[in-house]
């Protein structure tokens, strides 16, 4: 059976909690936050994703050309979005009472791909959720 | 970037795109939130201003990174003053909350 948490960011101090979400004890986020760590390029962009989530975490909104609502199957409660910047993509869901939860992310060249993991993904932690 | 200041945001709030976007991000929200009140499309704000409305999109879709002045025209033309204040990172609002 697939187990879910939340790790918060406590660094997040914003009006809505922002955490990670883990998945069987694996963090999918690790992969993006590696790219980022090697990729100069990322590294640049990166700071302004996080600067869009901050607003997002503070109930402020944001242009569509930053974060778009993704329109997935899903379960009452939870949404998913995409951030954007310009050659990164953060996907991440929103979910009443819980928070915003970073899932993962990539590059906008594998962006089809991702949006299937996100929606399997998603479909996971519905099932998940609703066992709890 | 280190593993540690990835969601670091006093590490963050020192990154010119971290400060750049939500700049962007506000202006984005006060020319939305005037266009509204007043009932203005994007081409009658254009006119308004005497800019093209590639320039009103541009700034609608968070890219704006033209100059100060256009910054200062573009507040006065929607009932704002822009204030910019060079502040210290090290002051108490952008110190880490620590948590007991």
């Amino acid at each position: 059976m697939t187990i879910f948490e939340i790790e918060y960011l406590h660094d997040f101090d914003g009006i809505i909690p922002v955490g990670k979400l883990i998945r069987n004890n694996k963090c999918l986020m690790d992969k993006l936050e590696r790219s980022i760590q090697i990729d100069s390029l990322l590294a640049r962009e990166w700071p302004a994703l996080m600067a869009s989530l901050s607003d997002m975490s503070n109930r402020l909104s944001l242009p569509e050309s930053r974060c778009r609502k993704l329109h997935l199957r899903t379960c009452p409660g939870l949404s998913a979005f995409e951030l954007k910047s310009k050659h990164l993509r953060l996907y991440l869901l929103r979910e009443d009472f819980t928070g915003i939860i970073l899932t993962f992310g990539g590059r906008k060249t594998t962006q089809k791909s991702d949006l299937q993991l996100l929606q399997k993904t998603l479909l996971e932690y519905c099932q998940f959720r609703m066992k709890k | 970037m280190k593993q540690k200041d990835l969601y670091n945001l006093q590490a963050l709030r020192r990154q010119p795109e971290f400060i750049l976007t939500q700049l962007q991000n506000e202006l984005h929200r006060e020319l939305t939130i005037y266009m509204e009140k007043i009932a203005l499309s994007k081409k009658q704000l254009a006119e308004k201003l005497g800019v093209s409305p590639s320039y009103i999109s541009q700034v609608l879709n968070g890219n704006f990174n033209f100059t100060v002045l256009k910054l200062v025209e573009l507040s006065l033309a929607i009932d704002k003053v822009p204030v910019i204040r060079l502040e210290n990172p090290r002051m108490e609002k952008y110190k880490l909350k620590v948590e007991n």
